[in-house]
């Protein structure tokens, strides 16, 4: 698919982001990951979303996960690297921190909260948690790491709340596209929704937009 | 809601007009709200007499049971109504909408609940197989929570089988006066509960007044001390519960982010206008440049503002009084060669008229 | 600042927080005690023995621990010392209405 995507994006100014390394569980020799990491961005990928070995990090071989995420981001060359912590599955909020600590350790460009493929996506919460980490991470190493809480985001409502979350507890600096976006492709529709609603004062039905 | 004009006392279950009239203000922009009574000696005898009568005929007699159906039934009002009193107590006192709409009418609403539970329960609380009321009640309330000091002193006291004569601050007596017209529609007999508003010399009149079993209040260490001399040598039993100076202590093993959060609603709950406010921060050495680092970043977020707009963090100083008393012991304290820091000023307010009042947090 | 100051001594009732440190647990009781009053505390730590070792010596009638100002129907208010006198809320607050 990389390829046909990239065909079609050429120079139109929007990048390409890729999943890799046995998305979504992240459950497959390093080898393997690292060669479907090579692949993608070969391919014309200019961002490469991995999966955290969740079975290491739960078991507490914290090493393990740290060379893996090393490893791939070596892997990737120029292209950025995207770390999914499956907050979904971490169990704790000492856990979401931790990871995303070791994620931004190892060279994570942005920590992301899931794959959309377990049952629990992004709350608020967690999206606190790794927003002071990403915080108190700027302000130990110097870099700035952007954040994406992915799914179960629906409406420009819940959106706003979490904006709002990322201006009180990071500051101003995250507000931007490169250092904070959604995953949630409900998202989207609901916001042309609440665009279209502004311009012509009514509501439309959510058949008049991209329904998913 | 309405706020009426004018309110008078509530006596014996029914409104008397009050020969001394004063007036309540909002204290964000000092709109005034209402004209009120402010009861004279002989208007507190009369609230005292009433009080003795439902006792002795009424109030005391009356099974557990059925003290508790009273209690459940002003309960559920306050929560119907709970919209309506969390208004007024944010236009009345100055506090955040958020947190009257949030905190104190739930737990007005708690308190009933609980204590309607014991009234039927008393012999099972320990006390003996069947415990007796004391009589009387008078109470004297502060105006840093009004409506839930009110639910502190009223509920248990009806559980108990007691009735009252009750009176708010001087700068916040709407909620109780409301409070008052609840009591009329949960049917609670006349001179059950008995609400005179004013100020000190109303509350002097009823401590002292030889009618008066038991008297509990709250409010300054200052008015505590007048208060347990003016019943020292009487019969009559006292609860006081005064002033603070709380410490707030941070470990170096603390989670910095959340115990910043408890330091920020520690002193800027309620404008710090909180008995038990944690006004002693005592951070760990080891951690404490952590600590005022992400401490000033937080309250560089709180927002002043009208009280009633639902994302004001630090309302109103309930009075001129008090802000200019908060004023001074803060120029005491640079002069004294402690350092200062406060967030810049960020004041968005909403209402007509000036925030003059608003803090500076 | 320090304990001497009239702003650390005196109870303000406003927004205004006084800041002081310490370095051992024990110095942290002795500076916590050290005032007329008595009637809340708050402690911050990981450590579930430290909570109960201080809340033992804290002389005030509550001590939050990993919490502040919260308030419940069920729980016993009231000070020590110059805090007052006398309990309200829960079971305790029924005593204070009763002939006992």
């Amino acid at each position: 698919m990389v390829p046909v995507a990239s065909e079609a994006l050429r120079g139109s100014g929007v990048h390409l982001a890729s999943v890799a390394t046995a998305f979504p569980s992240g459950q497959a020799p390093l080898e393997v990951k690292l060669a479907d990491t090579r692949a993608a961005v070969a391919a014309g990928a200019d961002e490469i979303d991995m999966v955290i070995n969740r079975g290491a990090f739960l078991a507490g071989r914290y090493q393990q996960v740290y060379d893996e995420i090393v490893a791939v981001k070596d892997a990737c060359g120029d292209a950025h690297l995207k770390v999914i912590l499956e907050t979904g599955e971490l169990a704790t909020y000492d856990n979401v921190r931790r990871a995303s600590w070791l994620a931004m350790l190892a060279g994570g460009d942005f920590i992301k909260t899931s794959t959309g493929k377990v049952p629990v996506a992004a709350t608020l919460p967690v999206t606190l948690v790794m927003l002071e980490a990403v915080r108190d991470f700027r302000a130990a190493s110097g870099r700035q790491v952007g954040v994406k809480p992915a799914g179960g985001i629906r409406t420009t409502k819940d959106a706003i709340k979490y904006l709002v979350v990322v201006n009180e507890t990071a500051g101003e600096d995250w507000l931007d596209p490169a250092w904070f976006r959604f995953g949630a492709s409900t998202l989207l529709n609901d916001l042309l929704m609440q665009r279209t609603k502004m311009t012509t004062g009514r509501y439309s039905g959510p058949d008049y937009f991209t329904v998913d | 809601m309405d706020i009426k004009p004018s309110y008078g006392l509530f006596v014996n279950g029914e409104w008397v007009d009050g020969e001394v009239r004063n007036k309540t203000v909002n204290p964000a922009n000092e709109e005034v709200l209402a004209e009120v009574a402010w009861a004279t000696e002989s208007e507190v005898d009369s609230a005292v007499r009433a009080a003795r009568t439902a006792y002795e005929q009424v109030w005391s007699k009356m099974p557990g049971r059925d003290r508790a159906k009273y209690l459940f039934r002003i309960a559920r009002i306050i929560q119907e109504r709970a919209r309506e009193l969390a208004v007024l107590e944010s236009l009345d006192n100055g506090k955040p909408i958020r947190e009257s709409r949030d905190v104190d009418v739930p737990l007005v609403a708690a308190h009933f609940f609980y204590y309607a539970g014991w009234a039927d329960k008393l012999g099972y609380a320990g006390f003996g197989p069947d415990p007796r009321p004391i009589g009387v009640a008078g109470q004297v309330i502060p105006w840093n929570f009004p409506l839930l000091m009110l639910a502190w002193k009223i509920a248990p006291a009806l559980a108990a089988g007691n009735t009252v004569v009750l009176k708010p601050a001087e700068t916040t007596p709407l909620t109780a006066l409301v409070f008052a017209e609840i009591c009329q529609e949960a049917d609670l007999p006349p001179g059950v509960v008995n609400i005179v508003t004013g100020a000190g010399e109303t509350g002097h009149a009823l401590v002292s007044h030889p009618g008066v079993d038991k008297v509990a209040f709250t409010g300054s260490t200052e008015v505590g001390r007048a208060i347990a001399r003016a019943v020292a040598g009487t019969r009559k039993k006292v609860t006081l519960e005064l002033g603070g100076k709380a410490a707030n202590i941070v470990f170096e093993d603390a989670p910095i982010d959340q115990a910043v959060e408890g330091i920020v609603n520690g002193i800027f709950f309620n404008q710090g206008h909180v008995c038990c406010a944690g006004s002693r921060l005592l951070v760990q050495e080891s951690v404490y440049d952590e600590v005022l680092a992400a401490l000033k970043r937080r309250m560089a977020l709180l927002r002043v503002g009208d009280p009633l707009d639902k994302n004001t963090d630090i309302g109103a100083i309930n009075s001129a009084a008090q802000l200019e008393r908060i004023r001074t012991l803060s120029e005491i304290g640079s002069e004294e060669g402690a350092e200062r820091w406060s967030p810049r000023a960020s004041c968005r307010s909403a209402v007509s008229g000036s925030p003059r009042r608003s803090s500076r947090a | 600042m320090t304990q001497a100051h009239r702003i650390a001594r005196e109870e303000i009732f406003g927004p205004v927080l006084s800041v002081l440190t310490f370095r051992t647990p024990a110095e942290a009781v002795d500076k916590a005690n050290n005032t007329p009053y008595g009637l809340s505390a708050g402690v911050w730590t990981d450590k579930g023995s430290r909570i109960l070792w201080m809340a033992d010596r804290l002389r005030a009638g509550v001590v939050w621990a990993n919490t502040f100002n919260k308030f419940d129907p069920t729980s016993p208010f009231g000070g020590f010392k110059e805090s007052g006198y006398g309990r309200e809320g829960g079971r305790h607050g029924l005593e204070a209405y009763l002939d006992v």
